[in-house]
């Protein structure tokens, strides 16, 4: 395929999407594909928002730093722990410059990034072509050739539109179509068999289940402030497989001691059948469809999956962890 | 009749729609004057959550956990409140849960206040605190937190 008509697929006409992936080989190429693409957006009046882990992002800043307000930069340590927290963030940004289309790059992969991380940045790529279909946003987003596993970056690349290698832009005849795909939406391992678990089978429940968790889970040495944030995710998905389940489900709950983190899942009849759940907040006025959102506002990471007519979703906190997520810093009010 | 009574004290049905003790703001034109003189009356007791009305400013106490069993009687309990007076005050002290829809039933409550009228939420835990803060419903104008 040429380079233009890749192009052109890429940009989907002129008004929606451009979602490409970006493979570099080192931090020479990194840096300078930010900045061009940083500088390619502020020559035609595009906001930028790069988000990249902590010192990279540093770097980042002050090799833009004469882009002063113009370009916004986020921590994706923060914001993008749980990768499922990216796509209401970047929602955000849209919405913060109504009229007109915006840029978006940087880096989500760091050192320590676990399997089940890159999964569900996998899944959070494939779900940026059906969260902004049709939306004026360009997204390009790197990733190290040499430092991610190779598997996983063949599925990171499904996910993509376009691809971007040494310099030249392709069509990704590979590109799975926008949404979930079986690459990304993988079995997660099976829970430790020497878990927790607890069944529950009534709204009535929700008490016992709010206070058995926090006993069990305050002995794995979660602080104070992080316990609060598990019960209330938990009762969230508890609440939800009363709700949308049929009215029972079973939760397990393990620490992890390799990832550092204390776990949780939900298990009910039933299946998340909007793709985009928990990653749009709804307004105010909108019934339900709240807490699967504040679940992955709480969590390290959220791994949803539905099987046939059963669901799951598996709730990490890291023992090292803050209570409450970082978000986006506060939109500038114009 | 100045006041047109509507039902009388809060169901403990939550199915059914939330008792006022007074009227509705449009029906008393002297209840804008004396916002004091009509004074919601918001009593509710379930399994897991009391309310205990509070006068001067109104406003009731809140003790015990808001979850899914009984979020919609929350909700009419707060719009009830809402519809009496002009500022409302709720003492969450003693409140030890709260989930999303609870909170949401908060936020919505307090949008839909007139310009000028206040939510003011006395004691609340930090789980409260930091969803109004995540989800940015702590912005909502009528809504003023004051701190545990």
């Amino acid at each position: 395929m040429t380079e233009t008509t890749a192009t052109q697929m890429g940009s989907r006409g002129s008004g929606g999407l451009r979602h490409a992936v970006l493979l570099y080989d080192c931090d020479a190429e990194f840096h300078a594909a930010i900045a061009d693409f940083v500088h390619e957006g502020l020559a035609v009046g595009e906001p930028v928002l790069v988000a990249a882990p902590g010192r990279r992002l540093d770097a980042l800043r002050a090799a833009l730093n004469e882009s002063g307000d113009a370009v916004t930069f986020v921590d994706a340590r923060g914001v993008g722990a749980n990768p499922a927290r990216l796509i209401p963030a970047y929602r955000q940004f849209i919405d913060d410059h109504p009229g007109r289309r915006v840029r978006l790059t940087g880096e989500l992969m760091w050192t320590g990034r676990t399997a089940g991380e890159v999964a569900e940045i996998t899944r959070h790529e494939a779900l940026l072509n059906l969260a902004f279909d049709g939306v004026p946003v360009s997204i390009q987003c790197l990733y190290d050739s040499g430092a991610v596993d190779s598997a996983a970056l063949a599925d990171i690349e499904r996910a993509h539109p376009v691809v971007i290698r040494a310099g030249r832009r392709h069509a990704n005849e590979h590109y799975a179509g926008p949404g979930l795909s079986p690459f990304c939406d993988r079995p997660l391992p099976s829970p430790p068999a020497d878990c927790i678990r607890r069944s529950f089978d009534d709204v009535d429940s929700l008490p016992a289940v709010r206070r058995d968790l926090s006993d069990r889970a305050s002995h794995f040495g979660l602080s104070k402030g992080r316990l609060a944030d598990l019960v209330t995710a938990v009762n969230e998905l508890v609440s939800n497989a009363l709700v949308h389940g049929g009215g029972r489900g079973v939760l397990r709950l393990w620490r992890d001691a390799a990832a550092g983190t204390v776990t949780c899942e939900v298990t009910g009849p039933g299946q998340i059948a909007d793709q985009l759940a928990g990653r749009r907040l709804a307004p105010v006025s909108a019934g339900g469809a709240h807490g699967l959102w504040l679940v992955n506002q709480l969590c390290d990471l959220v791994e949803p999956r539905s099987r046939g007519n059963r669901t799951t979703v598996r709730v990490h906190l890291r023992l090292d962890g803050r209570p409450g997520a970082a978000a986006l810093p506060e939109p500038r009010r114009r | 009749v100045l006041l047109a009574w509507r039902e009388v004290v809060m169901s403990v049905m939550v199915s059914r729609p939330v008792g006022l003790i007074g009227s509705g703001d449009h029906a008393c034109p002297s209840f804008a004057a004396h916002p004091h003189v009509a004074t919601a009356d918001p009593r509710y007791a379930d399994a897991l959550l009391t309310m205990t009305p509070l006068y001067d400013p109104a406003g009731s106490r809140v003790a015990g956990d808001i979850d899914l069993s009984n979020t919609r009687a929350w909700q009419s309990a707060l719009t009830a409140i809402a519809g009496r007076v002009d500022e409302v005050r709720l003492d969450l002290a003693d409140l030890g849960f709260i989930d999303v829809q609870g909170v949401r039933a908060l936020a919505r409550t307090a949008a839909g206040m007139a310009a000028g009228h206040r939510l003011v939420i006395d004691s609340a835990p930090p789980e409260l605190l930091r969803i109004l803060r995540l989800s940015g419903w702590g912005h909502i104008a009528n809504l003023v937190l004051e701190a545990r």
